[in-house]
């Protein structure tokens, strides 16, 4: 019961925004018809609005710290099996991606309300390809190596652990994991809708609220994270991205447990 | 009314006037600490010769100079070999005999403990001096700082004290173009390096090199023969001394005739201690092989040889160097001469007063070269400044009986030569600086005369030799003492005064913007607090006149005198109320905290928005902490501007309501842009042709050789067609712009443009490749295309000031359509100076900077839009401080944006921080002869050209931002008459951020310089950035200043004609 009221008051919201942008495609559809169907109960629970909420949070909150205190585990038990960033960094990236994939997915499945389980997949596979190509390009705008495989790999043929380009692809695979996933899970692949998410000064709902400090957190963690490259400290942690990966991961975490404390908090603004 | 026309009059240069009150007060802060850091001297490129003694009168006629060279030069030879080793950071306790009580009897110098690692280990000099003290001799050598090793092989072969810059002829090479011991060795009188390259002459004595590559780069084909191997990997511990150890003892054990001077350079020591620091079980193994190896070379020195081992300057307790501390500066000397005696139980240490430190004797590292020189028989070199070692004369002089007369005499003989070479120095060294006054040059006479009168009774009366021997070595010590003062120490109140002088700038420049933005002045309306100033000025020149009467002799003339005045000045600057002027806007109430619970909820991307700009600025800066940021700073640089372009995207976003697909096309422009012209794509580009060079060669079975030789001829063929496309690339897009803001761009002008770059593009296709392949052509045809270059962009300046405006177009359009005209012009001239390579680069910045002009108008535009239709319906009071903190926004992305900019196309055109880089032969572009202010101008628009260019280009941002909707639509002349006053407010704020940026980057590498001083790389790599950073600033404020300038003028003569037509 409780989850059907969460479901129906934020997918009230939800296509507001959708349809307020004018191009949600067939997605804004199957939510539209969703909706439609629960409005008449929601209108009916309304007097139980309050109680509803205060659990909702609690779940929210749990769940983005669970979110968080999994993406540590799996991260240490991952250095504890030996496939480590600085050993092993494609390696370790690609698994690390694939799992934070998983769990937002997971955690859409769960918690968000709007969208069948299907279109949730379809739009998480969307964003992490597409995201992945722009986060690429973007970390190659930065400066990172673009071509250095093709050199290394003339120079020394044994040398596995410098392989620029795919260390890079994948950097933008994790990044993507972590920044477009949880975005096109919630908004589909639209731009004008994540345009809607990011760029305008009031939020809907309390996911869009998240969906933003977890995507700017990670981002500005991985941006940081770059700082320490240029120095000559000799460390194995200062090759590109190793560093940048810690940035994003400590970054995207701490992000998860802002969300955490701030849903906790969050006062519905339209409750009345 | 005339009073009201007077106050229109001044105000009318407010612009000039505030911009030149910050920018004077910038150059004095920049000179003054200039003066405390960069220490200068100038190498005299004098030597001395063999047949012309320095003492006067010397009636040394004898041409024959070959004969004067076997027995000596100007005192015969005690040696005829010798053996020079230097073991690089000896450390003088390294060597001399340490032991365990020492720490409990010594309390000066206490911080040594006895250490396994480094103490006690060369045991065979211990032996040697303990067995044969009379022929052996060991010194405390005081290096002076910087304690660098290329400064100091400088300073232990010219016998002069090396500073940063010494200014010599050749500037770029680092060959020592001064006299040194290493020339005197190997070079007869008048001979030099070409003509042993063109195998002219001999050598006059076979000097043979081995060790550290610096020497060889130091004194490029100086010697006979050499093993050099290479400094540079700190990490490499062996090879260096390797090589030593295998050459050394072969080359001095040969046959005589086969070498005269042996010289080796080991790094071992210094480099463990660069790696591991000195407390590491690595020291034990080299110093045991320093031990076997001095040892095996000691038991091979004949009677006829001396024995030199030193250290070029100590370490630290972790293993690092180049500052003044004592454990820095105290080298090891010791010399072994197992022939002649050298230390003389009867030489009175304690008569002469040279005994003052009980056990060490204390040498300064410069007096090696003059006693070497007289011992060898050779010149002392022209520029030395150090005084000879006594005890090496006098032992020596003695002819085996108990006579101290011979012993007196040679010492006495050896000392005056060396004072008059000395003084001779000194005359010469005057007369070409001022840094020496007069009165000291007369002090230093009399001081000689008294001794020379002392000398010449000598022989005659009874005068003891002592009194003569300290007179000379006074005069020594004073001359040492003043130079040390004006080339070695660094002045830290002029640093620091230099420091806290910028930061009051800073201070003002941040207030007096905060004032303005703020309360929205004017600019027309607050006079410049001329009175204040000037009578604060005044009172500051006469406390510093008193400071001045005071301090004299401490401190520097320029430090004292400015210090107070512009330190007062700017406090002046800012306290005084401008606010109170005309304050006709009380909103500075209005509700400014920024409620913190909405932060997340509707503003957490805005306020990153805002807040990254400033902080990658102050990050940038910060930066300079670390030489190795200093080196990837191209990289750095990309970085930071990527984030800000991309940020600029977002908040374009932010404010525009509608999706725009033009943004997007000009953002990738931008993009593509940077891609483009950073490092990293020409770095891929090698990368690539790298890899397909390989490939082929694989393939195909041809050598790498033949298929680079096919490259470059590939490059050769298509680069001229690269030129013509960005060529007309250029001329297309120039008169598309030309012609859409510009009105009275006519088909004259679009012609000359086209003929400028057509000259441009026949120069480097025809001109260039002639005169690099040493075709003679006649000056005129060298001179004829740049100068058509030159002439039209004079042109285009001129007629942009002179023509008169059309009355019906708006004043912000004028001066846009000039401010194009002017910076078209520069574009045209660097794009010359410049060269070919980068002429796709000039194509880039052009497109670039279009796009981001549109980019940041679209964003200054759209604000607007959007809080008008908004703040009628709610929250108006929220929206006011919106757009207060927008427009602070605004500025600080200009700054950040431009400045960027600026030093990114700085690398981009291929300049680097290093004075080796500078593209000299940009100043011969159209000239032949050599004229220092047009040929120092050329370079500074080479070196310094994307500033330049940045700064002409800003009138055109921040015009065409702000001003874009009325040019577009040609609006009413009420608000023209308003925005003629607002447009220099806005240029000032614009300008005043943009210097911002660099005052900035200039302080921080200030300060950096400052306290890293002592740091290994300080004259590798901060002391160039300090330079070009310096320079940079005071470039990029004389062009504000100029086009400020120009800017002024423009807007007068709008107002005059706007007159003229009103009163028709």
């Amino acid at each position: 019961m409780l989850f059907q009221n969460l479901n129906s008051s934020s997918s009230n919201v939800q296509t507001n925004n959708i349809n307020s942008s004018n191009g949600g495609g067939g997605i804004s559809i199957t939510t539209l018809n969703q909706s439609t169907g629960l409005t008449g109960s929601s209108s009916g629970i309304n007097t139980s609005m309050g109680v509803s909420i205060k659990a909702n949070r609690f779940h929210l909150s749990i769940s983005y710290l669970a979110t968080a205190l999994l993406i540590v585990l799996f991260t240490s038990s991952l250095i504890q099996i030996g496939i480590t960033f600085e050993q092993n960094t494609v390696l370790a990236q690609f698994f690390l991606s694939i799992f934070i994939w998983t769990l937002h997915l997971l955690f859409s499945l769960y918690i968000y309300p709007m969208g069948t389980k299907y279109q949730k997949l379809i739009r998480s596979i969307n964003g992490l390809a597409i995201g992945s190509v722009i986060c690429y390009l973007i970390c190659i705008l930065y400066g990172a190596p673009l071509f250095n495989i093709l050199t290394l790999s003339l120079k020394n043929n044994n040398n596995n652990n410098n392989r620029g380009i795919s260390r890079t692809f994948f950097f933008g695979f994790l990044l993507s994991s972590m920044v477009t996933v949880p975005t096109s899970v919630l908004l589909g692949c639209n731009p004008h809708a994540w345009k809607d998410l990011f760029f305008t000064p009031t939020h809907n709902s309390i996911y869009d609220t998240c969906c933003t400090i977890i995507v700017v957190f990670s981002i500005i963690g991985s941006w940081i994270g770059a700082f320490p490259i240029p120095l000559d400290w000799d460390r194995p942690w200062q090759k590109w991205p190793i560093s940048c990966i810690y940035g994003s991961l400590g970054g995207h975490i701490l992000g998860l447990l802002v969300c955490s404390i701030y849903s906790l908090f969050y006062k519905e603004k339209k409750s009345n | 009314m005339t009073r009201l026309q007077i106050k229109n009059k001044t105000s009318s240069y407010n612009l000039i006037i505030y911009l030149l009150f910050f920018i004077s007060l910038l150059s004095i802060s920049c000179y003054i600490f200039f003066t405390g850091f960069l220490l200068m001297r100038f190498e005299l490129p004098l030597k001395s010769q063999c047949v012309q003694s320095p003492l006067p009168n010397s009636n040394t006629v004898n041409i024959n100079e070959r004969g004067q060279e076997e027995i000596g030069c100007w005192m015969d030879k005690t040696y005829k070999k010798a053996v020079i080793v230097v073991i690089d950071a000896l450390r003088y306790d390294f060597v001399s005999k340490q032991t365990r009580d020492k720490k409990n009897s010594d309390k000066e110098h206490d911080v040594m403990e006895l250490s396994e690692f480094f103490h006690n280990k060369l045991t065979c000099l211990h032996d040697l001096l303990e067995n044969k003290s009379e022929h052996t001799l060991l010194y405390k050598f005081i290096a002076d700082s910087p304690t660098v090793t290329m400064q100091r092989i400088k300073g232990i072969s010219t016998g002069s004290l090396p500073t940063f810059i010494d200014v010599g002829s050749n500037f770029g090479g680092e060959a020592i173009v001064e006299d040194s011991i290493v020339h005197q060795l190997s070079f007869h009188d008048g001979q030099d390096s070409f003509d042993i390259q063109n195998n002219n002459s001999t050598f006059r004595n076979k000097v043979i090199f081995v060790g550290d590559d610096t020497w060889v780069s130091l004194f490029p084909s100086h010697f006979y023969s050499q093993y050099p191997y290479p400094s540079f990997n700190v990490k490499d511990i062996h090879t260096v001394d390797n090589g030593v150890i295998e050459h050394l003892l072969p080359t001095i054990t040969k046959h005589s005739d086969s070498w005269d001077i042996a010289i080796a350079h080991l790094l071992g020591v210094d480099h463990i201690g660069h790696t591991y620091g000195p407390s590491h079980p690595e020291m034990i193994k080299k110093m045991d092989q320093m031990d076997q190896f001095l040892l095996s070379i000691l038991n091979n020195i004949q009677n006829d040889t001396i024995f030199i081992l030193m250290g070029d300057h100590g370490m630290t307790t972790d293993g690092n160097h180049g500052g003044a501390s004592h454990l820095e500066t105290d080298a090891a000397l010791f010399i072994y001469s197992p022939g002649v005696k050298i230390n003389s139980k009867d030489f009175p240490l304690d008569q002469l007063g040279l005994n003052e430190h009980q056990r060490d004797r204390h040498i300064s590292q410069i007096d090696l070269v003059s006693t070497l020189s007289l011992l060898l028989g050779i010149p002392i070199p022209y520029g030395n400044l150090g005084t000879i070692i006594p005890e090496l004369f006098y032992s020596s002089g003695g002819d085996g009986n108990n006579n101290n007369n011979g012993n007196w005499d040679k010492l006495l003989q050896a000392l005056r030569i060396n004072t008059f070479q000395i003084q001779r120095y000194i005359e010469s060294y005057s007369k070409i600086s001022k840094e020496f006054p007069k009165s000291k040059l007369d002090y230093f006479q009399s001081l000689l005369d008294k001794t020379e009168t002392l000398y010449s009774n000598y022989k005659s009366s009874n005068i003891n030799p002592i009194d003569i021997y300290k007179g000379y070595l006074e005069l020594h010590g004073q001359i040492i003492e003043f130079c040390r003062d004006i080339w070695a120490t660094f002045d830290f109140v002029s640093m620091n005064v230099g420091i806290g002088i910028m930061v009051l700038i800073i201070i003002s420049i941040i207030l007096f913007l905060f004032k303005i933005i703020r309360n929205n002045i004017n600019l027309h309306d607050i006079k410049f607090p001329f009175k204040s100033i000037i009578s604060t000025w005044v009172i500051g020149s006469l406390v510093s006149l008193f400071l001045i009467q005071h301090y004299q002799d401490q401190y520097p003339f320029t430090t004292l005198y400015f210090t107070t005045p512009t330190i007062l000045a700017l406090i002046v600057f800012i306290i005084y109320p401008y606010s109170l002027i005309n304050n006709n806007h009380s909103n500075s109430n209005s509700n400014n905290s920024c409620k913190i619970s909405n932060i997340f909820n509707n503003g957490l991307i805005i306020y990153i928005i805002y807040f990254i700009p400033l902080l990658s600025i102050i990050l940038h800066g910060a930066s300079f902490n670390s030489n190795s940021f200093i080196e990837t700073q191209p990289n750095v640089v990309n970085f930071f501007i990527v984030s800000n372009v991309l940020l600029l995207f977002v908040a374009l976003f932010y404010y525009q309501s509608k999706w725009n697909n033009f943004n997007v096309i000009l953002l990738f422009i931008v993009l593509f842009s940077l891609f483009c012209t950073s490092t990293l794509f020409t770095q891929t580009l090698n990368d690539l042709s790298f890899y397909f060079g390989n490939n082929n060669s694989n393939n195909i079975g041809t050598t790498t050789n033949e298929i680079n030789n096919n490259m470059e001829i590939y490059s050769q063929i298509t680069k001229p067609r690269l030129w013509m496309v960005s060529m007309i690339l250029i001329f297309l897009i120039w008169n598309k712009v030309c012609k859409r803001v510009v009105p009275t761009f006519g088909l004259f002008k679009t012609i000359l443009l086209g003929m400028a770059l057509l000259s441009i593009t026949c120069f480097w296709i025809i001109i260039q490749p002639l005169t690099e392949n040493n075709v003679q052509l006649s000056w005129w045809c060298k001179g004829f295309l740049p100068w058509i270059v030159y002439s039209s962009s004079i042109y285009f300046i001129y007629s942009s000031i002179s023509t008169t405006p059309n009355t019906t177009e708006t004043i912000s359009k004028y001066i846009l359509s000039k401010a194009i005209e002017i910076f078209l012009s520069f574009y045209l001239v660097i794009l010359l100076l410049l060269g070919s390579t980068y002429a796709n680069i000039m194509l880039w910045l052009l497109i670039q900077t279009i796009s981001i002009i549109l980019l940041i108008s679209r964003l200054y535009s759209s604000p607007s839009s959007i809080f008008n239709s908004i703040s009628s319906n709610s929250d108006n009071n929220n929206n006011k401080t919106d757009t207060k903190i927008f427009k602070y926004y605004f500025n600080i992305i200009i700054s950040c944006l431009w400045g960027f900019l600026s030093i990114h196309h700085f690398f981009s055109s291929g300049h680097e921080y290093a004075i080796s880089k500078i593209q000299f032969s940009s100043a011969f572009i159209g000239f032949e002869e050599h004229f220092i202010w047009r040929d120092g101008l050329l370079v500074l628009l080479n070196t310094f050209s994307s500033g330049v260019l940045f700064t002409f280009s800003l009138p055109i941002l921040v015009l065409f931002a702000k001003y874009y909707k009325s040019i577009k639509t040609n609006d009413d002349e009420q608000q023209d008459n308003n925005s003629a006053n607002s447009i220099s407010t806005d240029l000032l704020i614009g300008y005043l951020s943009f210097l911002f940026f660099f005052i900035y980057n200039t302080l921080q590498m200030f300060i950096c310089v400052y306290h890293l001083r002592r740091h290994l790389m300080v004259w590798r790599v901060f002391a160039p950035k300090y330079i070009f950073e310096t320079c940079q600033l005071l470039t990029i404020s004389v062009f504000i200043v100029l086009s400020s300038i120009v800017i002024t003028l423009l807007q007068q003569r709008f107002a005059k004609t706007n007159k003229r037509v009103k009163v028709q």
